[in-house]
């Protein structure tokens, strides 16, 4: 069986609670978790760790209202390429669209503590789940007020009936440990929001995998090849390292790979970007 | 030898559940437990849903673990009830739900609560 996962943990500089989190995680039968890190493109950073047995990945979810904003969203972004898995939250429904049919992204997420913004249409959402993006719901929220739970609930299903539970990754965003729920008990959630039962379990392992696997080929040609670039740092320790994705273009790929852009062996740096309005 | 089919839902569903608090020394009674069920019901599916019959057949006062016994038809709603439950008298507070089965005979083990030493 697919491990469990939970893509959704508020990164925050409180490394004791996080700690917590992920302490609760593990025993409540977690596998892997991501950091996420919400930005308005372009700001600041985040760090995760590779553990052995358990996975710690690090996510970007980058808030998208304007063109502008969108146009960062490449694979190009050196910031971007520094996180494992990529989440777009559309603001209104002509960025909505673009994340659903152009935008190389993981995760679309919406925030359903609210009213949506904007009506959910059916095409760009199937146009989505064709395209392996997957669409994400938060249960913390719901746990920590009533008023939100309303409000996530009513989203969810409607998000369930467009989507008919398919392509549904469920995550807590949970900002204590004591918000944390065990993978079967969100599972049965999702059951509550409209998926049956297969389905509500896939949310919470095999949906997550698919992003993950999702997110690797986004930093390939057409997810097929990937080029790592083998070097000698010191002697003796061989280093590889990912050539940053130009896109799913090959030809600016094997453009990019040509000229050596990067000084070698030194990891994509997370750039401060200017902040746009 | 005689082969039991089963078909559709099962009568009954059983749930051993922990309530689990944020402050570790909260102890409760079985009282104040099955209060707490009450109020997550209510709150969940309001008087509907506290109308729903849930038995506690067994509770442990030091662990604060229980066995609830519920309609097959209302297990969803109970286990999705007792997931929402984050405060009680304005304490946080969690269900964590360790075994869901159709059977008693089944919590006489538990696969999930083998402790795996994590160096």
């Amino acid at each position: 069986m697919a491990r469990f996962c939970d893509f959704n943990v508020p990164y925050s500089e409180n490394t004791e609670n996080l700690r917590q989190i992920v302490e609760m995680a593990i025993k409540l039968g977690y596998e892997s978790v991501a950091f996420n890190c919400v930005v308005t493109p372009g700001t600041t950073k985040g760090q995760g760790a590779q553990g052995k047995t358990f996975q710690q990945l690090t996510r970007l979810t980058a808030i998208i209202e304007t063109h502008e904003q969108k146009y960062k969203v490449t694979a190009n972004n050196p910031t971007i390429t520094a996180y494992d898995i990529l989440a777009v939250q559309p603001l209104n429904l002509k960025m909505f669209e673009a994340a659903c049919k152009t935008l190389e992204v993981d995760i679309i997420t919406l925030d359903m503590t609210q009213k949506l913004p904007f009506l959910l249409k059916l095409t760009p959402i199937k146009r989505a789940i064709a395209r392996g993006a997957y669409f994400e719901i938060v249960y913390s929220p719901a746990i920590r007020d009533s008023t939100l739970r309303r409000y996530i609930i009513s989203n969810a299903t409607d998000l369930m009936t467009f989507c008919k539970g398919k392509n549904i990754i469920l995550s807590s965003q949970a900002e204590k440990a004591i918000e944390l729920r065990g993978p079967h008990d969100v599972a049965n959630l999702g059951v509550l929001f409209g998926m049956n039962q297969v389905q509500a379990k896939d949310a919470v392992s095999i949906n997550c995998r698919s992003v993950l696997l999702h997110a690797e080929t986004r930093g390939s040609a057409v997810g097929v090849i990937t080029i790592e670039r083998i070097m000698k740092q010191t002697p003796g320790v061989i280093s590889v390292e990912r050539i940053p994705p130009a896109s799913t273009d090959k030809r600016a790929l094997e453009k990019d790979s040509g000229e050596g852009q990067d000084p070698p062996g030194k990891k994509p740096k997370i750039v401060a970007l200017k902040k746009i309005k | 030898m005689k082969r039991i089919v089963s078909k559709g839902d099962a009568p009954f569903y059983y749930l051993k559940v922990l309530l689990e608090f944020e402050d570790k020394t909260m102890r409760v009674d079985v009282l104040t437990f099955r209060t707490v069920i009450m109020k997550a019901m209510m709150s969940m599916y309001g008087e509907v849903g506290a109308a729903i019959q849930i038995d506690i057949l067994k509770y442990e006062d030091e662990t604060m673990s229980a066995i609830l016994r519920v309609a097959g038809s209302n297990m969803v709603k109970l286990w999705g009830a007792l997931t929402m439950l984050s405060y009680y008298d304005e304490k946080p507070c969690a269900f964590r739900v360790h075994q869901v089965s159709p059977f008693l005979m089944t919590f006489a083990a538990s696969s999930r609560q083998l402790l795996l030493h994590t160096e």
